[in-house]
Parts: C-alpha cells; sequence; structure tokens
C-alpha cells in the first residue's frame, strides 16, 4: 500500500511543469516548445515525403501525422497554459504561438490529405513548410 | 535445420525479451537523442543477459526445476516473497506495454485505433497459451521475430557515415542540448531493458517445459549465445537508423510508428510490411513470456503444479493466475494510459528489481547441492559478483534519476 502510494508520487512528481517567473525561464519554455513542435513537424514532413516516393501505405501515413499532430497541439496548448512574466515575455508568447499555429495547420492539412487517399499531393504540403519547420529551429537555437 | 530449430527458445527470450516494445521504443529514442553514443550499455547489457540466463538455464536443465522454485528452497519464503511480488508488479507493467505493443503494430497496418485491437489481442495471447503446444509456439514467434532483421538491411541500405557511427559508439559524449542526468538516465533504461527479470524466469521455466537435462546443457549455451547477441545486434541496428536519420534533424522519438519510419525510408512498403510482421511477432513473444512468467513465477513460489505440458485441468491455478494477469494488464491499457509512457516506466522499474531476481540466482547456481559438479566456474563468480555490483548502483540510482530529470524529458 505505501509502496504503491510513493510509485503514484514518484510518477506524479516526474510529471509536474514549473511555473516560468523570469523571461530567461519563459524563454527556455518557448525553446522547449519549438523543440518539441519542430520534432512533430520534421517526422510528419519525413511520412508525407516517403509517402509522396509510393514509399508508405496510407495507413501508416495516417497514423504518423495524426500523432504528430497530437504531440504538436499538446506542446502548444501546455505552452500557452504558462504564464508570460512581462511584456517582452507575451511578445515572444504571440509570436511563437503564429508560428506554432502555422505548423499545427500544416500537419492537419496533411492529415486531412492522406485520409482522402491523395498521398501524391503530400510532398507539396511538406515543401510549403520549409519555412515554417526553419523559423521553430530559430527559435530553439535562440532559446533553447 | 533442426540443430537450427533447437535454439528458438533462445531467439524467442531473445526477440520477445530483448527486442520487446521496451527495446524497440528505447533504443529507437536513444539512437535519436545521443547518436550511437549509449551503445556500449547494449553490449554490457547482453553480457550481463548471457550471464545470468546462462546460469538459470543451467540450473533448469541441472536440477529438472525452475530458478523460482528454487529461489523459495534456498532463500527462504520471505526473500522469495519480496522477489515474487517486486517482479511481478514490473512484469504486470511490462505486460500491459507487449499488449499495448501488439495493438499498436496493428494500428500501423490498419490506422484503426490501437484500444480496439486491445481485447482482441489479449484473448489470442491467451488462446494460444491455452491451446499451442509450447514448441510450435517459440517456433512460430521466434522465427517470426527474426522479420526485425529489416532493421539491419536498412541500416545498411540507408547509407550511412560508417566511421562517424563508430567513433559515436567507441568515444562516447552526452550530444549538444542533453544532460548528463538524463544520459544516464536512458542508460539506466537500456540497461533495465536488456536484463528484464521475466527474461530468466521464462527463459529457465522454458527449459523445464522441454525437459533440458544435463546432456542439453551444450544447446542451452547455444540458445544464450546465439539468442541474446542477435538480440543485442537487432538494438544496436534499431538504434543506428534513428541516430542516422532523426538525430541531424533534431526529431525525437515517442511512437512505435516513428521506430518505423527510418525503415520505410529505406526500403519503402516492403520495409514496412517486414517490421509490422517483426513488430507483432516480437511483441506478441513478449507478451506471451510475461503472461507465463507471471503464471510460473506464483505458482512455482505456492508450489502448484504449472506449465503448458500439463493438461489445463491439473494446473487449473497456474492458468488462473495467467488469466486474472493478462486481465489487469489489458484494464491497465484500456485506462487510455500512453502505452509508451508506460513501457518507459516498466523498463526503470525493472532497473529497481534487479538485484532481487539476479543475486538468487547466483546463490543457487553455487550451490553444490543442488548443482553437483556443474556450479559456477570461478571467472563466471567474479564476472557475476561485478553485474551485482552494478546491478545494484543501477538500482539505487534509477528513482533518483528519473525524479531529477522528469522522466528523461
Amino acid at each position: 500500500m505505501r509502496a504503491g502510494l510513493v510509485a503514484v508520487l514518484l510518477l506524479g512528481a516526474t510529471a509536474c511543469v514549473g511555473p516560468s517567473r523570469t523571461d530567461g525561464d519563459f524563454g527556455l519554455k518557448a525553446g522547449n516548445t519549438a523543440k518539441a513542435v519542430a520534432s512533430a513537424l520534421g517526422t510528419a514532413r519525413l511520412a508525407a515525403d516517403a509517402a509522396g516516393r509510393g514509399d508508405a501505405t496510407g495507413n501508416y501515413v495516417s497514423v504518423i501525422v495524426g500523432e504528430a499532430e497530437s504531440d504538436a497541439s499538446a506542446a502548444q496548448a501546455t505552452f500557452d497554459s504558462y504564464q508570460p512574466p512581462s511584456a517582452r515575455a507575451d511578445q515572444l508568447r504571440n509570436d511563437l504561438d503564429d508560428t506554432l499555429t502555422k505548423a499545427i495547420d500544416g500537419i492537419v492539412a496533411m492529415r486531412i490529405t492522406v485520409r482522402r487517399g491523395q498521398l501524391d499531393r503530400l510532398p507539396r504540403i511538406s515543401a510549403e513548410l520549409a519555412p515554417v519547420a526553419t523559423a521553430l529551429e530559430q527559435v530553439q537555437e535562440k532559446y533553447g | 535445420m533442426k540443430k537450427i530449430l533447437q535454439v528458438t527458445l533462445g531467439i524467442l527470450t531473445a526477440i520477445g525479451g530483448f527486442v520487446d516494445i521496451g527495446d524497440l521504443v528505447a533504443n529507437a529514442l536513444v539512437g535519436a537523442r545521443f547518436g550511437m553514443s549509449l551503445a556500449w550499455v547494449v553490449i554490457v547489457g547482453v553480457v550481463g543477459i548471457c550471464l545470468y540466463a546462462e546460469m538459470s538455464g543451467r540450473v533448469a536443465a541441472v536440477t529438472g526445476r525452475a530458478v523460482f522454485d528454487l529461489v523459495r528452497e534456498r532463500m527462504g519464503a520471505r526473500t522469495a516473497l519480496l522477489n515474487l511480488v517486486a517482479s511481478n508488479l514490473v512484469n504486470l507493467l511490462t505486460l500491459a506495454a507487449e499488449v499495448a505493443g501488439v495493438a499498436l503494430a496493428l494500428q500501423l497496418a490498419s490506422s484503426v485505433s490501437y484500444l480496439l485491437f486491445v481485447p482482441l489481442v489479449a484473448f489470442l495471447v491467451w488462446f494460444v497459451i491455452w491451446r499451442m503446444p509450447f514448441e510450435q509456439m517459440e517456433r512460430m514467434f521466434g522465427l517470426a521475430g527474426l522479420a526485425l532483421l529489416v532493421f539491419a538491411v536498412a541500416l545498411w541500405q540507408l547509407g550511412p557515415d560508417w566511421g562517424s557511427l563508430a567513433h559515436q559508439a567507441v568515444h562516447p559524449s552526452v550530444t549538444s542540448g542533453e544532460g548528463h542526468p538524463t544520459y544516464w538516465y536512458y542508460a539506466i533504461a537500456l540497461f533495465g531493458a536488456a536484463m528484464t527479470p521475466y527474461e530468466v524466469f521464462f527463459f529457465s521455466s522454458g527449459a523445464v517445459e522441454e525437459k533440458w537435462s544435463k546432456a542439453d546443457l551444450n544447446l542451452e549455451r547455444a540458445n544464450v549465445y546465439v539468442g541474446f547477441p542477435l538480440g543485442g545486434l537487432l538494438s544496436l541496428a534499431i538504434a543506428a537508423t534513428t541516430a542516422v536519420v532523426f538525430l541531424p534533424r533534431g526529431i525525437s522519438v515517442d511512437h512505435l510508428s516513428q521506430v518505423a519510419l527510418p525503415t520505410v525510408m529505406a526500403l519503402g512498403k516492403v520495409g514496412l510490411a517486414f517490421l509490422i510482421v517483426g513488430f507483432v511477432a516480437a511483441t506478441f513473444g513478449a507478451a506471451l513470456e510475461t503472461t507465463l512468467s507471471s503464471g510460473y513465477a506464483v505458482s512455482q513460489y505456492l508450489g502448484w503444479q504449472w506449465g503448458k505440458l500439463v493438461r489445463p485441468r491439473d494446473a487449473a491455478r497456474f492458468h488462473a493466475v495467467v488469466l486474472v494477469s493478462l486481465i489487469l494488464g489489458v484494464m491497465l491499457i484500456l485506462t487510455t494510459l500512453d502505452p509508451i509512457k508506460v513501457t518507459e516506466y516498466s523498463l526503470v522499474f525493472s532497473a529497481v528489481a534487479l538485484p532481487l531476481t539476479y543475486f538468487p540466482i547466483l546463490v543457487v547456481a553455487n550451490d553444490p547441492g543442488y548443482m553437483g559438479d556443474k556450479t559456477n566456474s570461478g571467472f563466471s563468480n567474479v564476472l557475476a559478483s561485478g553485474y551485482l555490483i552494478l546491478i545494484t548502483v543501477v538500482a539505487v540510482a534509477a528513482i533518483p534519476l528519473m525524479i531529477a530529470t522528469k522522466a528523461g524529458q
């Protein structure tokens, strides 16, 4: 019983998210969010390119893109839940949120396209998302 | 051909135990974040599991009794109970993760939610345990699991910079953007994945099911020294594919679907088909092993009739434990807990439980009362004692590192 309680508390402790008290801390959280969304976007783009070459089945790409969408949306929701500590942090929050939304919209477009069976259109959507991926990388480099 | 088929217990134990859902995810994740700089952990893990699996198989072959049976007799009821509770809790987490792993693999093929497959997979696991002969079961899933060799083909096809991969492996370092605690947290997870306790319980009980005797010691060693290194080789190939494709792009691995992506990029739909067969075989094999291990451990501790060679009517309590374990594992996954997180936690808790599993094996393998002239050699004991110290350090460090790194974030 006691061991079970300790295990639950440990699992809870590892899942906790700390508040942002300074601009530096908020910037670090922005960098980590950009990293997580860039990872999801990168995965979706690689899968889309493979599907465009005829290397992947629609079912597989549907799963991997769907999971990328969930990951990116969860990362954005977590970032939006942080309290920005200053007006400067407000600006960073707004700028990054715009980029995150573009990335998620792009992944959603891929998911809709693949579930319509239009795999040949995926590489074009992937190419259009290249500037968004670059913008996320820049945030990572600056704040990560 | 007959000799090749005789090592299928080792291959099933290694494919199901060494390349289960935990290894598939952990190796891919580590490759994507640290390249090959944790390859040394896989090698240390392979040597350790070979050492202790050989010991447990030898004990089973010489005494005709499985490890847990002897642990209770030799170490006493209380110590064995602690071992039983700890290893069965870890086993339950692992079982849940394996059932989810089969369902996730089927999801990749069908795009139908894995949760819908979970009850079906659990039923099939129970049905195979209930109906399929042990030898047929190990041959079918052990050999189908060899489809995972496609990882090695994919790695070759990706045309990596072999020198760079070798350099990362030989000169391990923490990649930029990662901390030392995270590096060591994943080292422990990989080590826990390689030395998961159920592997030795299954291997020794399987040896009893196959009626191995002293005359089969060479076969027993062949199973260990072919099966587990093969599992280690696959683990390295998985890590290398993600190191080549994901590490330079800053992509982290959080899903089974991502583990397949480098192979899909290299080998297309044929590669994907092989992978899905391999994923299903490996995780299904591991689900069989973990489910059976729960039944083996409890029945051997309580002195009940156990095993697949015995008619179910004569081993009713063994089959009841198997069924209850399976139902508990399914219930855990149907709560919609992320199966990959369950896998990651099971690896770390597995590391914590390691000393409770391996210390009694070492004691029994050195007892001439059981082993006669087949006790450990001096070299084995030196190596095994070194590993026991390592295992203890790992067990002590696992939980603090999990908290310090927020479970490797």
